[in-house]
């Protein structure tokens, strides 16, 4: 029996990807429907443009590749926002020890190439992103995904793998550290 | 006063590049050639796998007692 793409439920459409052996209409239609929340996770997350799509591209790669591994324990945009969030911070992870690498090769031609920093999203102070740079990547991302993308303490916890209690522990242990180190804040 | 952390909310987030959709078709479908490629030769390994043990297995029978395996044995 064909489903109705467009009104099925994310985990109908998954379930329907997952019986596809390429990309067709099931993945062409999940695509189109993450792909707004999953591209502001990742601009959010890595700060540019180049980087936000292949970290997108990424994610949705993987969907397509674990396509049939979703075992339905939470909802699948939960899910996908998880491993959104994972794919971006070990990208994160790469670039800052590929730049460490090279800083180490040769300082100097490493300051050379240094590509500009990130410009600033219109109408958001560019000294906040550095103050969240001084954080842990992963408490980093809380902050973003709390503040910038309104998410729940409850998603939080299932997209981190931690308790709600923890996750909340966590977001106001990093505001405190950025009060602490950016009093005038 | 607003909450330093909020004004996190106000910065803007730029539109997917235009050929995002293209770009990722076009790497699902080089990783499901490279998949097909990678399946197709471990199948092709395993076939021929077993087919040399048969052989090699007759030719041991065959040197060892001077008879053919069972042909219609499988």
């Amino acid at each position: 029996m064909a489903v109705d793409l467009v009104h099925c439920t994310d985990e109908q459409l998954a379930a329907e990807t997952a019986r596809e052996s390429s990309d067709g209409p099931a993945f062409v239609a999940l695509v189109g429907r993450f792909r707004p929340r999953v591209w502001r996770i990742c601009f959010r997350l890595l700060g540019n443009e180049q980087d936000a799509a292949d970290a997108a591209q990424e994610v949705f790669l993987r969907l397509f590749l674990h396509r049939a591994r979703f075992a339905g324990r939470s909802k699948y945009a939960t899910w996908v926002h998880a491993i959104t969030v994972k794919t971006c911070l070990a990208m994160r992870r790469s670039r800052g020890r590929r730049q460490r690498h090279e800083k180490v090769g040769s300082e100097a031609e490493w300051e050379a190439r240094q590509p500009a920093p990130p410009s600033a999203p219109q109408g958001l102070d560019m000294d906040l992103l550095k103050m969240l740079e001084t954080l842990g990547e992963e408490d980093r991302a809380l902050l973003l995904l709390k503040y910038a993308e309104a998410y729940e303490y409850e998603e939080l916890a299932e997209i981190f793998e931690i308790s709600v209690s923890a996750c909340k522990m966590r977001i106001s242990r990093a505001r405190e550290k950025l009060r602490a180190r950016f009093p005038e804040a | 006063m607003k909450d330093f952390l909020e004004q996190l909310a106000d910065g803007e987030v730029r539109e997917p590049p235009p050929d995002f959709d293209r770009r990722l078709h076009l790497r699902v479908n080089r990783t499901l050639v490279v998949q097909h490629v990678i399946d197709f030769f471990i199948g092709a390994i395993a076939w021929s796998a077993v087919h040399f043990l048969r052989a090699t297995f007759g030719w041991l029978l065959l040197t060892i007692t001077g008879r053919f395996p069972d042909r219609d044995r499988r």
